[in-house]
This record gives structure tokens, sequence and C-alpha cells, in this order.
């Protein structure tokens, strides 16, 4: 049985690349099939942590950067995409949020560590990283502008 | 920062491992670039060179201005024992020379990467 801890996070995503069909929440990340949004979004688990999910555009966790040495989360759940960018001092904007409940207990390497200003955005946003396996639950998600 | 610990964080191997963008890919494979610190601006800046050219919608350059990303870091983090600092990474679109001030440095690259410098 998991370990649930209390702790709520917004993933933000970026748009990518209009011509792909994927979500990429890095190999690690465990999250639940099928989910869905509203009838039109599907989520498709695989082991490789790729998920279907339009053939429309593409999305990516962004505070998520990379599966490769760690992954990051955000703890705010921004409401807007400039704020986002903002407040974590991001080459790009974001697309999306997505919502989601960590279900197990990964080591943090980081745990709300603050960000600093960086090229005149303000930063002060908090950010968490983990090399460890990550379960989540989704809750919601929608579009950020 | 001391001489000393200059020498030996220049004489170590160091890598950046990108995590934003997070489809990176250079020649040395996806989320990694391999190259050398080449200079030690101050405890919030180094210069590191790549061993290529890498492009960035429409900026290049092999030269990347570091910068720690956050608060509560910096890079005498590195000399002190610590595997990684989380970096913000901006490409220079020039040649890299020492007469650039740490402000010119930051303010004539772009900010492409996020990621961090590791042993």
């Amino acid at each position: 049985m998991r370990n649930i801890i209390p702790l709520l996070v917004s993933v933000c995503m970026w748009s990518v690349a209009v011509a792909q069909t994927t979500i990429t929440v890095g190999p690690q990340l465990d999250m639940p099939a099928n989910f869905s949004k509203a009838s039109k979004v599907g989520l498709g688990g695989s082991a490789e942590g790729v998920f279907n999910v339009s053939s429309a555009s593409a999305i990516r966790v962004s505070a998520g950067y990379s599966s490769f040495k760690g992954k990051f989360f955000p703890e705010v759940i921004y409401k807007s995409a400039s704020k986002v960018q903002q407040r974590l001092a991001l080459p790009n904007s974001p697309t999306l949020r997505v919502e989601f409940e960590i279900t197990n207990s990964p080591k943090f390497l980081l745990n709300g560590t603050k960000v600093k200003p960086a090229y005149n955005m303000m930063g002060g946003g908090s950010e968490f990283m983990t090399n460890d396996p990550v379960g989540v639950r989704l809750i919601n998600w929608q579009p950020l502008r | 920062m001391a001489t000393s610990k200059i020498i030996i964080m220049q004489s170590k191997k160091y890598f950046l491992s990108v995590g934003e963008p997070w489809d990176f890919d250079s020649p040395d494979g996806q989320n990694i670039i391999n190259g050398i610190i080449i200079k030690i601006v101050s405890a919030n800046c180094i210069i590191f060179k790549a061993n290529y050219i890498l492009h960035f919608n429409g900026v290049s350059g092999n030269f990347f201005v570091l910068c720690p990303r956050h608060s509560e870091n910096d890079f005498d983090d590195l000399k002190n024992g610590k595997d990684y600092v989380t970096i913000n990474g901006n490409v220079l679109p020039e040649e890299y020379n020492e007469n650039m001030s740490e402000d010119y440095l930051k303010e004539n690259s772009k900010f492409v990467i996020i990621g961090s410098i590791r042993t």
C-alpha cells in the first residue's frame, strides 16, 4: 500500500510542438491510465511514461524539467502563464497546468527552494526536486493563459 | 573564491544536465552537454565551453554563461563537495574573451536552458 503525503502540487506544462501527440512526464512518473477531461483528452500510460493526449498538440511537464537527473515541482497553483514564468524564472511560457497529488514518499533534493530573480523576472517561486519515482493521482488540468 | 579552489574546479570534469528544454539533444546524447569550465567569473557566474556548437531557436554558440538558479546556492557549493548546482544557462552568441564583464555576459547572452552543472 502506498504512503500518501498531503502535498498538492501543480505542474505547468509547456507546448513544445504542434505536431507531437504525446505528453511526457518522465519515465519514472507513475500516472494512472485513462484519465480524461471533458471527454476530450485521454491519457494512456506506458512503461516509458509517455501518454497519448490528442492529435492536436503536445504538452509536457515543465517544472518537472526532464527526468534525466531529477524532477521539479512547483508548489503554488499559479493562475496565469506569465505569473508562472515570472515566479519560476523560466525561459519559455507555459501553456497548461496539471494538478496532482503525490501518492508516495519521494526523497526531495530540493524542498521548497526559492528561485532567484533572473533576466528581469522576479523569481521567488519555490521548487521541489527528486530523483525518486513519483507516484501521482491526477486531479485536474487546464490551459494557462 | 580562493585561487587554489578555482584551480580545483577548473581541473575537474563537469557536464551540464539539461532539464529545460526537456527534449534537448546534443552530440553526446539526450539532456547532456559535455565541456569544460573555462572561467569562474564569480561565485554566481561561470563560463562553460561546450565541446560543440549548439542551436537554440536561432541563437547558436558553444559558450554558456551559467548562473545559480536557487537563492541558497552558488558555485562555491561545487568546491565544498556538493556534486551539482542547479543553473540557469545562457548561450553566448559570440566568442568569449577575458575582457567581457559579468554584466556584459549576462546582457548579451540568451537564457536557453535550465539544468544543473555536475561532476
